[in-house]
């Protein structure tokens, strides 16, 4: 499965959790990852966000209140 | 002599500045009194002397007699010098936020129940050209009707109905509360051609379309921050986003990160988002202090049948 195909099966479940806002696909130093998007870095979305998806790293981004400009 | 002592009395006797044992006065000529070198045959000499700032500086035979400056105050030698009255600069808009004829894509822009948002681009749609910006810029966020006034400047910086509509609003993505969006875009015709450019205010033409790609380099102009630089952080991007009347969710979008400072802010609503090579990549509609939002082009072009002008 690509990185896309296990963003896309898990987008529902992950924007289900509280504070999470968003998902989508990043880079960091050591290749593509699946960015969980929140308002604010939370202790819960640290334990509810797996490390790991189906082979692909995650990474929580704080993205703040993002709203139409 | 005391130079600090026949400031006081400057000051007492031409600002009205309250001092011990004087009696405040003013004269209207006066804008300001400062220290400096005496200047003789226009050439600063050694000595010290007390400068009285004036608005004008007249041949003493228009002066009355009770705005006259004296030679000399407390001992100290004067100086009378014309600096005009100050001020804090009158604010002055930016082209940005003003009234241009022909309105390059980047300045102000919104229907007439609008703040202000940043006019993105020319397209071509079918055989016309269109502004194209977003929905909640030009379409009210549905609440428009098309034939609708579209103002430049936007209504917040000064647009009015009956002197600065520049288009009427043309067709709109319908943006869902229940269902993903790809798009926040809509599109206006012009009322005159020739009002309306197809350069990007200080970025210039663009150059086809191209795919948001993470590490892209990108650029836009818009009406609040102007231009700014970024890259793409993420793609493929499911966003819930706010609106007044709530969140809405969008699908297949892209964020930037501003490279080295902020990318966005509000009023940059409707920005064309290019690359290196000028090329069309994203729609820019929503951010945070953190990060900005954008539709991809193609998405754009595709939901409202347009093409850039090149």
């Amino acid at each position: 499965m690509s990185i896309e195909d296990v963003r896309r099966r898990h987008e529902a479940r992950l924007m289900g959790i509280p504070d999470v806002v968003g998902v989508g696909i990043g880079q960091t130093a050591g290749g593509r990852v699946i960015q969980v998007f929140v308002k604010e870095i939370t202790k819960g979305v640290r334990e509810k966000v797996p490390a790991v998806l189906d082979g692909f790293p995650t990474e929580i981004v704080r993205v703040g209140d993002v709203r139409r400009l | 002599m005391d130079i600090s002592h026949a400031k006081l009395v400057c000051e007492a006797c031409f600002l009205g500045v309250a001092s011990e044992g004087m009696t405040p006065a003013v004269n209207p000529t006066v804008q300001g009194v400062g220290v400096g070198r005496k200047v003789v045959h226009s050439i600063a000499t050694d000595e010290l002397a007390l400068q009285v700032f004036v608005d004008r500086k007249l041949h003493e035979r228009f002066v009355p007699p009770e705005h006259w400056i004296p030679d000399e105050i407390e001992g100290v030698p004067t100086d009378v010098v014309e600096t005009g009255v100050f001020s804090i600069g009158r604010r002055f808009p930016p082209i940005y936020q003003r009234r241009v004829r022909p309105a390059p894509a980047g300045v102000s822009i919104g229907h007439y129940q609008v703040s202000a948002g940043t006019f993105g681009a020319l397209v071509r749609h079918g055989g016309d050209v269109s502004i194209l910006s977003n929905n909640h810029v030009l379409a009210n966020e549905g609440k428009a009707q098309a034939g609708d006034p579209i103002l430049q400047p936007g209504t917040y910086d000064g647009g009015r109905v009956d002197r600065d509509t520049i288009a009427h609003l043309a067709d709109a993505v319908k943006l869902e509360a229940e269902a993903t969006n790809l798009a926040d875009a809509a599109i206006a015709t012009p009322v005159v051609k020739d009002d309306v450019a197809p350069e990007i205010l200080h970025i210039g033409r663009v150059r086809g379309d191209a795919e948001p790609e993470i590490g892209l380099a990108v650029r836009k102009s818009g009406r609040t921050t102007r231009v700014t630089s970024g890259r793409v952080s993420a793609t493929d991007v499911t966003l819930r986003v706010g609106y007044p009347d709530g969140f809405l969710v969008f699908a297949d979008q892209f964020l930037i990160r501003g490279d080295p400072d902020r990318f966005s802010g509000p009023g940059d609503s409707g920005s064309l988002i290019v690359d290196a090579g000028n090329r069309a990549v994203g729609l820019l509609f929503a951010g945070s202090p953190f990060v900005t939002v954008a539709n991809r082009w193609s998405n754009v072009a595709k939901a409202l049948g347009v093409k850039p002008i090149s």
